[in-house]
């Protein structure tokens, strides 16, 4: 069921998309309406949801400290993986972000004979983890030109660099076959690893669903369905100046595709996609680990909690402390 | 056929179903995805039950190296005194061997009555050292805790004292431990 | 206890789904009962312990400990509060909005699995609700159920899940199976922190009187008398005298400490075990040789007399109540600086929590080593210095003498306590004052050590009898790791700085592997320290005879 709710879902929305792209109007609708829709929702949803987090203090500095700390002049520090410094902090996100650091460091616990536990490294999740993100990177970038006119040098660069293999026409771009493994990957990897299944819910599937969804329609449609293109480009480029038009036969594919992105655009605030924000503003990977050397302030700080006093103590004891030679304040 | 061959020949199927009544796993039909996870790390402790009998058995059965089937259940024996299992279902497994070996004797329809007893003296020690094992562990576990209590880290609750600030109440702590332990 | 009735002597106890079998159970996670049985759950507080608490340590802060009962885990009556499952809610709502850690937390998983097998208490028990994903889960379902718009919407298609008396359990169970060692956060994407959540759903089981004894009753001794050993002034004293004749028997050395001096230079604060159970015992033994061998002018308190602080596994109110006293002893005496024993959580608190609750200790001053002159500027706000830190600036400065094949008759190795390896990055000190003081050292396989480091199994106040198996079970990823160091390289000697470790990595090796011993650090400095006019030693701190003086 976990999984099968999910697929259902996505079989719904590319149901619904195909009847929109038939039904008058159904066009507009989904060509037009609903990715300005999306988009706001996906924009201010985002930025909602980082100002929700944003208003919650951090009361403590919590840092995992993942190296040897700031301490003596002569003890070598990792100034990344435990940084003591502002720039520290910079570098080890970035690694983090774009490099998925942590991934990295990924081990496998195994039981070896004897029984021994032994724990290896395992970069599989790492690889296709990142292949899966770039590839995403790239694909969106690579849509640039569909929005954007004169298209931007960059944009052109990348399209040249993924479809450097020159195979086919049109030219067969690397991204879109590696970004499909890696989701089939990352889909499977869910289904035949027990303990990921067993922790896996419908809403670790329907994003993995819909973006294949995305990225089986777009695949089609650009080297099997051939759509109107220059339609599309009026289209796009529209949308992104505010004056969108549809002009001749896209075909329903198109549709679907984009209804796909609008519904992964409005799912993406209320979901665990919101991660792409969320890591920047992980507590325990974003902060300085200096807490001994700058005191960090909690706002909600309660003044009013002070330990039992010295003097109450004293009032308990103070035979016992006489007796037992501790100086005492009050004779 | 001789019981031996049998024991030889048909290794990996006793085996399989020896490891599988031993987890004492799910009987529904569920459970059977569950017990083809070649994935060792998915569960260690699975994991570890499995390497030991298999361990174990080729000790009794192909090297006919009794002796040293000790150190192989140590660790297996080790694992299963903290779990929360019977004693009798800790040492249980050199029977549970005896009647996965018996059902394949009738499939494969071998009778030898030496072999069987050969067999069966086998499997008998296994159950000693178990129980032995088992014993131990548990003897040491006991101490372990006895040791840690000698030790003075135990205070920290038995000492009684905040509770002293408390009035009336000294009847109630003697009764609350007698509870508690 | 695994106490067996009659009836079911001889029926197979794993009948049903067994998490211990390691299987996985074909149930889903939410359908699978937490079930009490003598041996899985440590005992609750005490009626009188929770009257303390409400009455004594926090009388203007009602309802932080629910209402004092007698209670049993076992039973389905726990004699909650009427609305307890609002008074959860509430408490979450306040928490979500105290600490955008666990917002994010609660938000961020994306259910990678990474996590997973990361767990000292999953490789242990190989119960699929100790991955800290799952134990993430039981707290983010509620949170989904009735913080998130898909979840209030979708309910169960979204993951959420209602608080019910079923959850509740769960989280007592679960929260009281993790140690909030961090090792899952080195390894997590997102940093996601299981001892943030662990934490948080502690404070909330709090909030409606579900509390474990072996943590209360520690608190409310050290609310009282200052240390969690319960120890009283004379007594605290006296434990310590007793090791000074112990030293003088091994040394032919008096050391001389004093208590509760003021206008001493150095506040001394250590954890009350070592001044009371073993082993941790040598390892003051070890402090006392230390500072009489540098002649460093310092003060033990016994007001301040316990370094550890079991508020950090109760809530943060109780944390910053107990750690007070530290700031206030130091004002009250007049010190310049505080110098800190060997503790790992202790070093959390005082490294993450202490100067941001009670400080700025501007009554004090930046630490320096009044012999070597260093100044501690990694220490500048809090003040307060590691002993591994302090020990280590003196041997580099040569102002140690040492004899390290005192030590001949130690093959170490070296266990990072979870606290200082991944909540403050002390990694190399305790290391490099190894090395100087035993001539035989050798590392624990990579990946069990520094910041992968594995818990002993027993921290977070949970190193209690009662649930000895389960220790012994979540212990058993880092008795492995001895075992392989002790069969390749015949190590006997587990040496930590972390004094819950001292107690529970004892009993550890005790039963994976018997023949390997657990000491501070500092016991292994003592034993190496050339005291001036001493006699010749044939014997270490524990009063066991060196290499080469056997018989």
């Amino acid at each position: 069921m976990r999984i099968l709710n999910p697929f259902i879902a996505v079989l719904a929305l590319i149901a619904v998309a195909l009847v929109a792209a038939q039904v008058p109007g159904g066009q507009v609708l989904v060509g037009i309406i609903l990715p300005y829709l999306a988009f706001a929702l996906f924009l201010g949803g985002v930025v909602y949801r980082v100002l929700q987090w944003a208003k919650s203090p951090v009361p403590f500095r919590i840092p995992t400290t993942c190296g040897q700390a700031n301490s003596l002049p002569w003890i070598k520090q990792n100034k990344i993986d435990c940084p003591s410094t502002k720039l520290g902090v910079i570098a080890r996100m970035f690694l983090e972000v774009f490099l998925f650091r942590s991934l990295f460091r990924n081990t496998k616990a195994e039981m070896h004979d004897g029984p021994k536990l032994v724990y290896g490294s395992s970069k599989f999740l790492w690889l296709f983890a990142i292949l899966f993100h770039y590839c995403f990177l790239v694909i969106v970038l690579r849509h640039m030109r569909l929005f954007m006119d004169p298209v931007p040098g960059f944009v052109s660069a990348l399209e040249f660099g993924d479809g450097f293999l020159q195979i086919g026409a049109p030219v067969f771009y690397q991204t879109d076959a590696i970004f499909l493994g890696a989701i089939a990957f990352l889909f499977l990897r869910r289904v035949t690893l027990s303990n990921i299944r067993y922790i896996s819910l419908p809403a670790d599937y329907f994003p993995l669903f819909l973006i294949f969804g995305i990225a089986f329609t777009g695949i089609l449609m650009r080297y099997f369905l051939r759509v109107d293109v220059v339609a599309i480009k009026q289209l796009t480029h529209g949308l992104a100046t505010f004056s969108p038009a549809i002009t001749g036969q896209i075909g329903s594919i198109f549709f679907i595709h984009v209804f796909l992105i609008c519904a992964l655009m409005i799912y993406f605030p209320f979901s665990k996609l919101m991660h792409m924000a969320g890591i920047f503003m992980s507590p325990t990977r974003n902060m300085i680990n200096n807490s001994r050397m700058v005191r960090h302030i909690n706002p909600w700080n309660d003044p009013n909690i002070k330990p039992h006093s010295y003097a109450g103590y004293e009032d308990e004891f103070r035979e016992f402390m006489k007796e037992g030679g501790i100086p005492v304040e009050k004779e | 056929m001789l019981l031996q061959e049998l024991l030889i020949e048909n290794k990996g199927e006793i085996l399989d179903a020896w490891v599988d009544q031993v987890l004492t796993t799910y009987p529904s039909d569920g459970a059977r995805i569950f017990k083809k996870e070649k994935d060792q790390f998915a569960n260690p402790v699975g994991f570890a039950v499995k390497s030991s009998l298999w361990e174990v058995y080729g000790l009794l059965f192909e090297k006919n190296e009794v002796e040293k089937i000790v150190s192989a259940l140590e660790q297996l024996v080790r694992i299963r005194a903290v779990q929360i299992f019977a004693p009798s279902e800790a040492v249980s497994m050199a029977y549970t061997l005896k009647k996965v070996v018996k059902s394949v004797c009738r499939k494969e329809k071998v009778v030898d009555l030496d072999g069987w007893l050969a067999f069966e003296e086998k499997a008998d020690i296994l159950a000693y050292t178990l129980f032995d094992l088992y014993a131990a562990s548990r003897e040491r576990l006991y101490q372990t805790r006895i040791a840690e209590i000698k030790s003075g880290n135990n205070i920290t609750t038995d000492g009684g004292c905040p509770s002293k600030l408390m009035e009336g109440n000294s009847a109630r702590k003697a009764e609350l431990k007698t509870i508690n332990v | 206890m695994a106490i067996i009735k009659a009836d079911k002597l001889g029926v197979s106890v794993a009948k049903g789904p067994s998490l211990m079998t390691g299987a996985v159970p074909k149930k889903d996670w939410w359908d699978v009962p937490a079930i009490f049985k003598p041996g899985n759950y440590a005992y609750p507080a005490k009626k009188e312990i929770i009257e303390y608490h409400t009455q004594k340590t926090f009388p203007n802060h009602p309802g932080l400990f629910g209402q004092p009962r007698d209670w049993d885990p076992e039973t389905d009556d726990w004699k909650l509060p009427d609305g307890w499952e609002n008074i959860i809610l509430n408490g979450l709502k306040e928490r979500l909005d105290k600490f955008r850690s666990l917002k994010i937390f609660m938000d961020c998983c994306v259910r990678c699995g990474a996590c997973a097998d990361k767990c000292h208490f999953f490789l242990g028990t190989g119960d699929p609700k100790n991955m800290p994903v799952l134990r993430a889960e039981l707290l983010r379902s509620v949170y989904r159920n009735d913080f998130t718009l898909g979840g209030k919407i979708l309910g169960k298609m979204a993951g959420g899940r209602p608080m019910t008396f079923g959850v509740l359990k769960e989280w007592f169970m679960y929260y009281y199976q993790c140690t909030e060692c961090r090792r899952c956060s080195v390894f997590c994407p997102y940093g996601i922190d299981t001892a943030e959540i662990t934490m948080i759903g502690r404070e909330l089981l709090h909030l409606v009187g579900v509390n474990i004894n072996w943590i209360m009753e520690p608190a409310a001794n050290s609310n009282r008398t200052g240390n969690h050993m319960g120890l009283q002034p004379h007594t605290f004293k006296d434990n310590i005298m007793y090791l000074c004749d112990d030293i003088e028997e091994i040394t032919g050395i008096r050391v001389d400490p004093t208590f509760n001096r003021k206008g001493a230079e150095v506040l001394f604060i250590t954890p009350s075990a070592d001044v009371f159970a073993e082993p941790g015992i040598y390892t003051a033994m070890g402090y006392l040789l230390l500072f009489h061998h540098i002649g460093l002018d310092y003060t033990w308190s016994t007001y301040a007399s316990e370094g550890g602080n079991f508020g950090l596994f109760t809530n943060n109110e109780m944390m910053k109540k107990l750690n007070g006293k530290m700031y206030a002893e130091a004002k009250r005496l007049g010190v310049k600086w505080i110098l800190g024993g060997e503790c790992g959580h202790m070093w959390r608190v005082l490294h993450q929590y202490m100067d941001t609750m009670n400080g700025p200790a501007d009554f004090l001053q930046v630490p320096t080593s009044p012999i070597t002159g260093t100044r501690f500027d990694n220490a500048a706000s809090t003040k307060m210095v590691h002993i591994s830190e302090f020990t280590a600036d003196l041997i580099k400065h040569g102002k140690l003498k040492l004899d390290p094949k005192r030590n001949d008759h130690r093959i170490a190795t070296y266990h990072d306590s979870c606290n200082p390896a991944r909540a403050m990055g002390l990694l190399e000190e305790p290391r490099y004052v190894l090395k100087n003081v035993c001539n035989n050292f050798h590392e624990m396989p990579e990946n069990t050590i520094r910041e992968s480091t594995f818990c002993c199994g027993s921290g977070t106040g949970l190193n209690t009898d009662e649930i000895m198996e389960l220790r012994m079970r979540a212990g058993l990823p880092r008795a492995n790791a001895v075992k392989y160091v002790r069969e390749k390289h015949a190590v006997n000697m587990l040496s930590c700085v972390c004094a819950i470790d001292r107690a529970t990595l004892t009993s550890l090796m005790n039963y994976w592997n018997p023949d390997v011993e657990v000491c501070g650090v500092s016991e292994l400095v003592g034993n190496a320290l050339v005291m001036e006019g001493e006699k010749e030693r044939e014997t270490g701190l524990r009063f066991e005879p060196l290499a080469g003086m056997e018989g």
